[in-house]
This record gives structure tokens, C-alpha cells and sequence, in this order.
């Protein structure tokens, strides 16, 4: 067990190490920095001046090394355009993009597995029908469609919900729900199907025989057996989850994450792309680790 | 559509009611006239900075000119300049000016406002490090100086004959800060703070969220029609509009012209639309493609256009076309005349020119700069299509394409809009003048080059008025873009916001705004 995880945060971390790598390399291909966060009207001295005010001037396995360097002691820059460190500028935000994914998951998770369950169980029925219809077109609503359509729906026509920002539990009902549709279509499907070959499964017959009731059977014998995929699936989601949040922050103007990373890369903000993308990548590699580790507890046979 | 003038008549009858609160702080004032405590108005982004110098945005210099002010300042409806805290201004001779202060002033943080600030401000935007936007309405080359006379009188030297000081202490990027809590930032940028001596005082800026400022009571002028100013960040348009029809903003900037009809049929709600001073045109690179460096090629692009179809179908009538490269409202700017419609005009000069079998052209444009700019230009490269003109169109974002403009690295065509930094021709005209370090596509004739190097020294305004309209005409008659128009501003409020204003010049005032209730 201690071996397996062992392994697994060797990989995490050399993960994080090629990730690092790589963003410095993307702010190399995107040009000169300077030249782009100059205005058109800027001497040669003045951009020059940028440049080695930026480091830009030093050679790139320096820029690299004080990079990499920068980034073990938690240091990810400076914003070009805020002027505050990146890493403050995304630990002010990422609690609220946490909240918003958490959220969004939870209230995928509560819809999603019972009607996946429900679907398997009437498998071929109207109400499978219902909800696999309900499941593809969950999947198929770009997001920011459907956060205007609740905006208009329950913030103005209705006028039960707030329109935008933060303030509450209420403000996180529609972004929250509009988040959850990108995971629950997938979720639903993912559910009824692992259950359907559960479902058929000889444990499942001896547990009914034994006289338990059909939720418990569904539940404790059924559902735990199906959870590995759905675990798998959820963790994977979790990082979609984060890029979807992208859309929805910006719809109702949510302070985190996602609409900083946006707000950057229209500004040519590098250092905040870069950081932000630093920080997704970590969180990703943290999850799936997370992922692994739930195999050992879900199944003894891999903690063998 | 409700166009909401300057000087509405609901306006002109509250006038009394607010000179007769004028005496009483903000608060008070605004409970006793009926008035909300806080105006909301929602922002497309937030601020660059907080820093007095650095900002490039006319936003961002709106947002932060409720706390910071400049010596001069500009009438919000003429663009008259006014004192602020300069209460009077002299040239001595064509390289001195003198700057008489406003006594009794005070920064928020207590210090007094006097000739040291001055110094201190203009130095840190003009000889620091810092990149600030003054460098560009006030380029250092002109050599400028400060001289302390006493604590309330400053000379300005300049080493180059320079009329339009006052202009430039007049832009918005030329602020005044407190010397003493700056000592330490002359050469770092202010990223937590801003302290001026304006009508309001900073009082929160949570990036993403919402920037709040707070009637100042020590203000030296009138106090603000509203004690608190809330600038609400909210990054999609929609969503602007949906919070102005729930009611949670009372104003909202960058209304994009698909949800002005929204706006207008909600009850309760208005569209403010203001002429802008942006004027757009169609670059045209006459040094490095030789067909435009043929003038009948530059004119026949002119009469290719059909600007006022452009203006009606696409941006629902909300602009007016432009015949120069400076924007109507100016001082010294002339209507030199309009190319019109005419392609049959375009299709025969195109012919005397030797492309009578075509043109094959590239026009680039951003398409994240212009509400409706990318469709704008597939309507600019139909008409050229029309007259024989294969045109090539090309996208790029806003910073690759601005970094790209300025460098002159665009070769044939590229659509611009030049704001005017110093409300003078000069700011627009100096930049066909062969020495001009950025925007280098065009070259005037040597006769027009000499006429605006004499134009940039000329004090006598006569003479100014003169040198401008001949050399208007003359790069209008050269067909140095393809002039294209100006378009509106337009903002959605509710129907009981008063004396909001966004000033021609792009600056939005907030200090007269109030809402009723």
C-alpha cells in the first residue's frame, strides 16, 4: 500500500515538473512579452526597459532556472496588470472557484446517481427514456446558454434568485446548478450503465434471496460495486469541472478563478496565466491521486 | 430610442434643488433631494490599476478620476477647459507656463496640495522609469521641467515651443498625487492604494468584485450628488443588462448594440447615448505596398465605401461617418468634405491606375477590440469587393494586433481608431510626419510636413485654426486612410439616473449622478 502510494506522488510530482517546464515554454512561443504589453506607441528604450525589467533579457535556461526556482518557494510572479503577486491574486480567488465546483458536483452527484440508478432499474421504460433524454441534453447545452437562460428565468422574470456575484448561499443556486449540467449528463449515463451489468450480477440475485430490501440490494451491493468507474469519472470531471468554471464565472461575474485566468490571457497577463495554469494542473494531479488512493479503500484487491 | 442629453429638462428643474444642497455633506444632501445613497454602475472589467499614472484605459482613468484630479480639467458637455487645481494659467513665452494653484486643498491622507505635488507628479510621469500613459500625451522629448516659484505658483519649461501644455495637464493620465505617502513609489507602481484630492476616497477595490468609493466631506469643491459610488465588475455583457433589469446596477457601460433593444423595451430603463470621439479609419500602408502609394488607388477605396449603410444596418444609426482624421467635436477640427458612395468613381480610378483586371488587398482587424468591428470590416471588404478590390481579411486579437499596429508590421491595410489624448488635431496629424516613431504607413507630402511642424510651435490660436484646416483638408484631399466614422457610446440606465454623463472625450463623470427614488 505505502509502495503504490509512494509511486503514485513520484508521478504527481514529476507531473508538476513537466507542467512547470512547459508553461515556461508556452510565454517562449507567445512572443515577445514586452513588445505585446507595450503600447503601440512605446520607444525601443521603453520596451527594452520592460524586458529587463521583466528578466526577459537573461538567457532562457537563467529565465528558466529562476522560474523553476521561483516556483518551489510558492513564488509565482508578479502580475503585469494588477501589480500583486500572483500567487495572493489566485489564493484570494480559488477558495471561490472551490465553493463553485464543489457545489456544482454535489448537486451533480444528488441528481445524476439516483436517476442513473432509477434508469437501470426501469431499464426501457419511459422513465429511462425520460432521464437518458434529460442526461443527452444535459450534455449537449453549452453553459453559457444555460446560465443566461436561468438568469432570465429566476433572477429577473421570477425574481427568486440573484443575477450575479457572490453575497450568499443564494447567489451559488444558478451557477452551481448551471455547472452541475456539464458533469450530470455523464454522470447519469455512466451510473445506469455500470449498474446495468452490475444489476445482473450472481451477488445481486443472492442478496435478494437473502430477503433484503431493494434499495439496500441497489445501494450497499449494487452501487458500491458500480463505484469505482463513477469515482474514476468524477475525479476526471473535477478538472472539466474547473475549465467549465471558466464560462460560468464570467457569465455571473463570479470573482474566482476562472474569470481571473480569462481577464489575463485578453490582458496578456503571463505571469497570471501561467500561475493559474500551474495551480489547475496541481490541483488535477492532487485529485487523481485522491482517485487512486480511494481504488485501495474501494477494492482490497488493489491494496494487494 | 430615449437619448438622454446633457442638459435634460428633468435635470434643469433639479438644478435648483441641488445648488440649494450644495452646503450640506453628501449624505445629507442626498436624503433631503430624494436620492439614493449609492449609484451602482456596472464595469465590462476591472481596473488595470490603481495607480494615479499607469493605467492605459479611459475606464480605468473614470473610475479612479472620481478620487485623483488634474490641475485643468475639461467641460463635461463642451470640453472647455476649466481649472481644477490650477485656478489660473499663463504662457510667459513659447517655452514657459505658469500655473497658478489652488490654495486650501488637501490630499485624503491630510497632505496638503501644493506646488511640491506638482513637481512630484509630473516628474514620476514623466522622468521616472514607470511606462505611463503621460508619456504618451506628453512625450518626454519635450524636455520638461518643473519650477517651484512658491508653495502656489509653478513654471513649466519645456525645451521644445509646446502651446498645448494646458491640453495635456488637462488628460485624464496626468494626475496629481501626494508627494509625501509616494516617496517611497516614485519608481514602483501603487497597486493598494490611491490617494488624490478628488470628491470621492478610495475605499475598496476587491479585484474581480467591485471597486467602492466614498464621498470625500473635505472636498474643496461641491460635494458629490451621491455619497457612495459602487463600480460593480461584471465581465459579460448579458449579464450587465440582466442586473440592470433586475435592478441590483443603475447603470451599465459598453451596452453592445445587440441588447440596446432589450434595454429599450424594459420598463423602467433608458438607453444613454453619447457620440464618441474615437475616430475609426482604415490605415492604409502607402509606404510599403506600392498601389497605395498611388493616390488614385487611396481615393478609390474612399468612394468605395458606403459608410452611412455601414452606420444605419450595423450599428442601428448610433454614429456618423467621418470625412478626417480628427474627430468632429476637436477644437480646430473641419468637415473637410465627403467622398460619398461612389463606386462607379472608385471602379475608374481604380482603371487609370492600371487595375482596371483588380486589387488584391489584406485588411486586418481585431476582432476583440470594437463591438461589431469584425462585422464591420466583412461589410468594408464586400464594398471593396464591389469595385475590383480582392480583399484578403485577417483577425487577430487586440494585443497581438495593437503591438503589431504601432510597429508598422501590417503590411496593406488595417482598421484603427485614434482616441484624441490632447483634444488637438496635432495629437492625430503628428503622426503622418515621416519623424513619428510609431504608425508608420503614411508620409505627408513635404509641403504638409513643414505646415505641422509649424502647426506643433504656433501659440496664436488664429493661427493654430488656420494651419488646421488647411492640413485637414490637405490629408483628406491625400485620401491618407480610408476615413470611416465615429461611433456612439452607449450606456443602459434606469429611467431615474441623473447626471451621469460620459464626456466627449470618452470620460465617463460621475460625480453629478444621482438616482432618484
Amino acid at each position: 500500500m505505502a509502495g503504490y502510494i509512494t509511486r503514485r506522488l513520484l508521478r504527481g510530482v514529476l507531473t508538476m515538473l513537466g507542467v512547470a517546464v512547459f508553461v515556461f515554454g508556452l510565454l517562449l512561443l507567445s512572443g515577445d512579452p514586452a513588445l505585446i504589453m507595450s503600447s503601440p506607441d512605446a520607444t525601443p528604450d521603453q520596451v527594452a526597459q520592460l524586458r529587463a525589467t521583466l528578466g526577459l533579457d537573461r538567457p532562457i535556461i537563467t529565465q528558466l532556472g529562476l522560474y523553476l526556482g521561483h516556483v518551489l518557494r510558492g513564488d509565482l510572479g508578479q502580475s503585469l496588470r494588477f501589480n500583486r503577486p500572483v500567487a495572493g491574486l489566485i489564493l484570494q480567488r480559488l477558495p471561490d472557484t472551490i465553493e463553485l465546483t464543489l457545489a456544482g458536483i454535489v448537486i451533480a452527484i444528488v441528481i445524476a446517481v439516483p436517476a442513473g440508478i432509477v434508469a437501470s432499474v426501469r431499464r426501457g421504460a419511459l422513465l429511462d427514456r425520460l432521464v437518458m433524454a434529460g442526461a443527452l441534453a444535459g450534455q449537449a447545452i453549452p453553459v453559457f446558454w444555460l446560465g443566461l437562460i436561468l438568469i432570465r428565468v429566476f433572477a429577473i422574470d421570477l425574481a427568486i434568485l440573484p443575477v450575479y456575484g457572490q453575497g450568499g448561499p443564494a447567489h451559488l443556486v444558478l451557477p452551481a446548478c448551471t455547472l452541475a449540467t456539464i458533469v450530470m449528463g455523464r454522470l447519469a449515463r455512466l451510473v445506469r450503465a455500470t449498474m446495468l451489468d452490475v444489476l445482473e450480477q450472481d451477488y445481486m440475485r443472492t442478496a435478494r434471496a437473502e430477503g433484503l430490501r431493494e434499495w439496500r440490494v441497489l445501494v450497499v451491493h449494487g452501487l458500491r460495486n458500480a463505484a469505482m468507474p463513477i469515482v474514476t469519472l468524477l475525479g476526471l470531471q473535477l478538472a472539466q469541472l474547473l475549465g467549465g468554471a471558466v464560462v460560468t464565472e464570467r457569465v455571473f461575474a463570479w470573482p474566482g478563478v476562472g474569470s481571473l485566468v480569462v481577464e489575463a490571457v485578453f490582458n496578456r497577463d503571463f505571469p497570471v496565466v501561467q500561475g493559474v495554469t500551474l495551480v489547475i494542473a496541481g490541483i488535477f494531479v492532487a485529485v487523481n491521486l485522491l482517485v487512486d488512493m480511494s481504488y485501495a479503500l474501494l477494492d482490497p484487491r488493489v491494496r494487494q | 430610442m430615449t437619448d438622454r442629453d446633457a442638459m435634460s429638462r428633468r435635470t434643469m428643474l433639479l438644478g435648483g434643488a441641488a445648488l440649494a444642497g450644495a452646503a450640506l455633506p453628501s449624505g445629507q444632501r442626498a436624503a433631503a433631494a430624494g436620492r439614493a445613497e449609492a449609484i451602482t454602475v456596472a464595469l465590462p472589467g476591472n481596473l488595470e490599476t490603481l495607480d494615479p499614472h499607469q493605467f492605459r484605459s479611459i475606464l480605468t482613468g473614470s473610475v479612479l478620476a472620481c478620487a485623483v484630479e488634474t490641475l485643468l480639467t475639461r467641460d463635461v458637455a463642451t470640453m472647455e477647459l476649466k481649472p481644477s487645481l490650477a485656478t489660473a494659467w499663463r504662457n510667459l513665452d513659447p517655452l514657459t507656463w505658469e500655473f497658478t494653484l489652488r490654495q486650501g486643498v488637501k490630499f485624503h491622507n491630510g497632505e496638503v496640495f501644493d506646488a511640491r505635488s506638482v513637481k512630484f507628479s509630473i516628474e514620476r510621469i514623466i522622468d521616472s522609469p514607470l511606462n505611463t500613459l503621460g508619456k504618451t500625451v506628453w512625450p518626454p522629448s519635450f524636455g520638461q521641467s518643473v519650477e517651484i516659484v512658491d508653495p502656489y505658483t509653478v513654471r513649466i519649461h519645456t525645451r521644445l515651443p509646446d502651446p498645448l501644455v494646458p491640453n495635456r495637464l488637462a488628460a485624464e493620465s496626468l494626475n496629481m498625487a501626494p508627494p509625501k505617502a509616494l516617496a517611497e513609489m516614485k519608481d514602483k507602481y501603487v497597486s493598494n492604494s490611491l490617494i488624490g484630492t478628488g470628491p470621492y476616497k478610495f475605499a475598496e477595490y476587491t479585484i474581480g468584485r467591485q471597486v467602492v468609493m466614498q464621498a470625500n466631506p473635505d472636498y474643496w469643491g461641491e460635494q458629490p450628488a451621491t455619497p457612495k459610488v459602487v463600480w460593480a465588475i461584471i465581465a459579460d455583457p448579458a449579464t450587465r443588462v440582466a442586473a440592470l433589469q433586475r435592478g441590483t446596477t443603475d447603470v451599465v457601460v459598453n451596452l453592445t448594440y445587440a441588447l440596446i433593444a432589450g434595454v429599450k423595451q424594459s420598463a423602467g430603463l433608458a438607453v444613454y447615448s453619447v457620440l464618441g470621439s474615437i475616430i475609426q479609419g482604415i490605415l492604409l500602408n502607402a509606404n510599403q505596398t506600392p498601389a497605395l502609394h498611388d493616390l488614385r488607388v487611396r481615393q478609390a477605396l474612399n468612394y468605395a465605401i458606403d459608410r452611412d449603410a455601414i452606420i444605419n444596418n450595423l450599428f442601428l444609426g448610433l454614429g456618423k461617418a467621418a470625412n478626417g482624421v480628427v474627430a468632429s467635436q476637436v477644437e480646430y477640427a473641419i468637415d473637410p468634405g465627403s467622398y460619398g458612395y461612389h463606386p462607379d468613381k472608385a471602379r475608374a480610378l481604380l482603371a487609370q491606375a492600371g487595375f482596371k483586371d483588380g486589387l488584391e488587398l489584406t485588411l486586418w482587424q481585431s476582432n476583440d477590440r470594437y463591438d461589431l468591428g469584425v462585422e464591420a470590416a466583412q461589410a468594408i471588404a464586400g464594398f471593396f469587393e464591389d469595385v475590383g478590390v480582392h480583399t484578403n481579411l485577417q483577425l487577430l486579437d487586440w494585443g497581438q494586433f495593437n503591438a503589431r499596429a504601432g510597429r508598422t508590421q501590417f503590411k496593406d491595410a488595417l482598421h484603427y481608431g485614434f482616441v484624441n489624448g490632447v483634444w488637438d488635431p496635432d495629437y492625430v496629424m503628428q503622426r503622418v510626419l515621416p519623424s513619428y516613431p510609431t504608425f508608420r504607413y503614411y508620409d505627408a507630402p513635404e509641403a504638409l510636413q513643414k505646415d505641422l511642424q509649424r502647426y506643433s510651435s504656433t501659440f496664436d490660436k488664429a493661427e493654430r485654426a488656420k494651419i488646421a484646416a488647411a492640413s485637414q483638408q490637405t490629408l483628406h484631399d491625400q485620401a491618407c486612410w480610408v476615413f470611416l466614422y465615429q461611433t456612439n457610446e452607449n450606456f443602459g440606465m434606469k429611467q431615474g439616473v441623473q447626471g451621469f454623463r460620459m464626456r466627449p472625450d470618452h470620460m465617463i463623470v460621475v460625480r453629478d449622478a444621482y438616482v432618484e427614488v
